[in-house]
């Protein structure tokens, strides 16, 4: 029980970081920096409970701010250039997040335990969640709470004229700017948004383990995060929700594997890029499903490009 | 400048390194005409709306929109100011559908009263006027070129600009598809816009066109009613080339 | 100051192995338009089956450089096979995800045959410093440098005074017009696939010769430093990524010894994103239009 516990709370959780790279993913760039903004959340958020005696919920929301005030300030700048050069320096901004909290040194004594961002030793003791008696079971209640939120605003998103927005810059800026679309404006706020989702999925995390350290944080984590939406499906967040679900229940499925999991997960990436390089949840599919849902439209099958 | 001008262009200039796209070149396009540029390939023409549209910046000159300087405004501001254009190289949202194409553009209008009617209602009516009612719910890539082109034209119209800027609208168009871009061209005019149009079906121009100005090598080597520039022996002569001239 | 003249010296040397990392980098993006995350894998690969002879007779360095290289030329192509002869046009990303693909299977090939613990490498070239006039100076850096200087001489002979060489540079520059003039843009992407793993092959040595060791996270820090030295260098520029290894290389030698070596890479990382953001050109590069 517990060991499903455990991979539900860790989807939630990856799913929401998931979704940060979807929403910079369909304003048309690939950051390879999420996981930054993921730190800066959970320490903030550790931060907030462990020393400073928040409540979990305004911890949360701070953690989600200052992240998402974060990837404003990074945004502003990092979106003057796109595409491989965008994910490079992206990828610099989450390493220099990550080193500079190996570098923080920030800890009280508190009941005889070090608290707080303690340099290589990582953050230890956030213990706000356990020390009030919740089980594992109620917190992952907590995270799905947070999700579901997440999901609905996501949700409105879709359906909304800035998503359309989003996706317009994503394909063609200079035809998006021809209907009148302020793109940098779009990115920037598209970014700042995703860096605050990410920030959540940080401040949920560290107070589900307890603990975080700058390895957790690391490349790998951007390559996790990253191929969530990209396999999921850029055609609708429940792609990414899709992605979260399937890839990590892959990979901690396939832990009796004994290590044949890398190469499954590493192959699977490879395969899907060639073979549905729009992901599982591509645009056709999400039209092909709106027309069987909507009786007004049409029926006719929509083709494969 | 004359109040009779929507857009005004003065001794504007785009080089490229050495390449000299569009030079020294001035004009007026009258409110409520139809407007068009023709010149040869590579003569500057597509160059001069990516500067009107604020999508390059000028060398040097002005533009005049509306009795105000547009020039080094970003591209959204102009087109907010009025100015709504399509692409000669077809540039759609491809993964959206039709629909959303022109809905995703659709300017808001300030909410005045009951009558004011929903912008669903509105993409509907632009695709109505473009004939694409049918297929609204339609990929992109699932439209015939012509319907293309027509989507641009209603997603440029969906900005509710006064100056349309339309970038070889017939190019790749059939003889049907021709007369039906003749008539939309006209409707729009009487609906109060005002057409600016790159053309090289030339029977078309002369067809449609109030004035016409012509580009050579980014210079304008001629301006006038369809009639005057039929007769000018500049124009011919870069169409044709020197001998046809004195021929 | 002399130590801080020391530093700039070593900096230096060590800089021709970042110059070496961000040159293949660099000849990948620059032919392909394409960047490639399994690079880092296959100069681990390189580093890891060079030591193959070694476990099997007193294999001399210049053998195992020669299995290094052999190894990465596989690994190579296996890259080029799997993650970009297949991807449909106009995804720019796709073959960065996939690169990403292979990275972790390399990586999870290379831990599995190895138990993901760190093997020993040989030093070659002796453990004791050189004495040149005052300053003391480390052979395998000294080794760097020679390898450096030979591989660049290599690469530039190839470029400009061969048709592959030739076929190579027109398609880095304007790949359609290459592919009008009968240059068949396949045969060069593999041939350029070929080219940087054996050059894979002789960093993995090295690297892995200057400290000791071929390790499982080897990758992951070479694709590090190559993203640093092609982004100082300006992404596609050879000279630039000359330029920007040695420059990486000087200050991180005196980062480290001016403030420490933890903030060493903090520093890398910070050059690298204003760099990207506000100079995309690069150090010596010039904006283009
Ligand atoms: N962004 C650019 N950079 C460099 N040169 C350019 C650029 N845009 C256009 N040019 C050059 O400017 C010249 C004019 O091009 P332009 O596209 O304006 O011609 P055009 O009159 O629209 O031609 P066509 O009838 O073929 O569409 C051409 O020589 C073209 O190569
Ligand atoms: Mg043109």
């Amino acid at each position: 029980m517990d060991y499903y516990v455990a991979i539900a709370s860790i989807i939630g959780i990856h799913a929401l970081l998931g979704l940060s790279v979807y929403v910079v993913a369909i304003s048309g760039q690939m950051s390879f920096g999420q996981q930054g903004f993921f730190a800066i959340g959970a320490y903030l958020a550790g931060m907030s409970t462990a020393m400073w005696g928040l409540g979990l919920v305004p911890a949360l929301v701070l953690g989600a701010l200052v992240a998402g005030a974060m990837g404003f300030v990074v945004g502003f700048p990092a979106l003057r250039v796109r595409g491989l050069y965008l994910a490079i320096a992206t990828f610099g901004f989450g390493e220099i997040v990550r080193l500079a909290f190996l570098n923080v040194r920030y800890t009280e004594n508190i009941g005889g335990r070090v608290v707080g961002p303690n340099g290589a030793e990582g953050f230890r003791h956030v213990r706000y969640v356990y020390d009030r008696g919740f089980t594992g079971l109620h917190y992952l209640a907590v995270i799905l709470v947070v999700l579901v939120v997440v999901v609905i605003l996501f949700f409105l998103l879709e359906r909304s004229k800035v998503g359309a927005k989003l996706r317009a810059v994503e394909e063609d800026e200079t035809a998006a700017a021809m209907i009148g679309i302020n793109v940098t404006r779009v990115k920037v706020v598209a970014f700042a948004a995703a860096a605050a989702v990410a920030g959540l999925g940080g401040g949920l995390f560290i107070h589900y383990s307890t603990y975080i350290d700058h390895d957790m944080v690391a490349l790998p984590l951007a390559i996790a995060s990253v191929t969530y939406p990209l396999l999921g499906g850029l055609g609708s967040f429940v792609g990414t929700l899709l992605g979260a679900i399937v890839l990590v229940g892959l990979t901690e499925g396939l832990r009796g594997l004994q290590g044949m999991r890398e190469f499954v997960y590493g192959g699977l990436i490879i395969l899907m890029m060639i073979f549905r390089p729009r992901g599982i949840v591509d645009e056709a599919l999400v039209l092909r499903v709106k027309s069987w849902l909507s009786p007004r439209a049409p029926r006719e099958p929509v083709q494969a490009p | 400048m004359t109040d009779g001008a929507i857009l005004s262009i003065r001794k504007l200039a785009r080089h490229f390194g050495g390449l000299r796209a569009v030079n020294d070149v001035s004009f007026d396009v009258p409110r409520g005409s139809i407007f068009a540029l023709i010149g040869p390939n590579g003569s500057g023409k597509t160059t001069l709306f990516n500067v009107i549209t604020g999508a390059l910046a000028p060398t040097a000159g002005t533009v005049v929109f509306d009795g105000a300087p547009i020039s080094g405004m970003p591209t959204h501001e102009i087109v907010r100011r009025g100015i709504g254009r399509t692409f000669q190289n077809i540039r759609l949202f491809t993964r959206m559908s039709v629909f959303h194409n022109v809905w995703v553009a659709m300017r808001r209008q300030p909410r005045s009263g009951n009558g004011a009617r929903s912008e669903r209602e509105r993409v509907e009516e632009l695709l109505a006027l473009t004939g694409l009612s049918a297929r609204r719910d339609e990929l992109v890539e699932n439209l015939n070129f012509g319907e293309q082109r027509r989507l641009e034209t209603a997603r440029a119209l969906a900005t509710d600009p006064s100056l349309l800027l339309l970038d070889e609208p017939a190019a790749g168009m059939g003889a049907v598809e021709l007369a039906r871009l003749v008539r939309d061209i006209r409707r729009l005019r009487e609906l109060g816009k005002t057409i600016f149009l790159i053309e090289h079906t030339m029977h078309l121009v002369m067809d449609v066109a109030d004035r016409i100005a012509v580009l050579n090598f980014g210079e304008k080597i001629a301006e006038g009613t369809p009639k005057e520039i039929q007769a000018d022996p500049r124009v011919i002569e870069a169409y044709l080339g020197r001998e046809h001239a004195n021929a | 100051m002399l130590d801080a003249t020391e530093q700039f010296i070593n900096g230096l040397m060590f800089g021709c192995l970042y110059a070496l990392i961000g040159g293949g980098f660099t000849i990948l993006f620059g032919v392909m338009r394409r960047f490639n995350m399994a690079y880092g894998s296959t100069i681990m690969a390189g580093a890891y089956v060079a030591l193959v002879p070694v476990y099997l007779f007193r294999a001399p360095a210049w053998l195992m450089v020669l299995t290094g290289i052999a190894a990465a030329v596989l690994v190579g192509l296996l890259v080029e096979f799997c993650c970009f002869r297949f991807i449909k046009k106009g995804h720019e990303l796709a073959p960065l995800m996939t690169t990403i693909g292979m990275l972790i299977v390399i990586n999870e090939a290379i831990v599995h045959a190895t138990d993901a613990v760190g093997l020993k490498y040989p030093s070659p070239f002796g453990d004791v410093a050189l004495e040149l006039g005052q300053f003391l100076v480390r052979r395998d850096y000294l080794a760097v440098l020679v390898a450096g200087v030979v591989c660049f001489t290599l690469i530039f002979l190839l470029l400009y005074r061969t048709r592959f060489g030739r076929a190579m540079r027109a398609v880095a520059e304007r790949p359609e017009a290459a592919q009008i003039l009968g240059v068949s843009v396949r045969r060069v992407n593999v041939l350029t696939f070929v080219l940087t793993s054996a050059l894979a092959g002789v960093i993995g040595f090295f690297a892995a010769v200057s400290v000791g060791s071929a390790r499982p996270d080897m990758a992951f820090f070479v694709t590090g430093k190559g993203l640093v030295v092609m982004v100082l260098g300006g992404l596609g520029s050879l000279p630039g990524a000359i330029v920007g290894g040695l420059v990486l290389g000087v200050l991180e030698f005196e980062a480290t010894w001016f403030l420490g070596a933890t903030y060493r890479d903090i520093l890398a990382f910070v050059i690298l994103f204003l760099v990207l953001v506000f100079r995309p050109q690069g150090l010596v590069g010039t904006r283009t239009t």
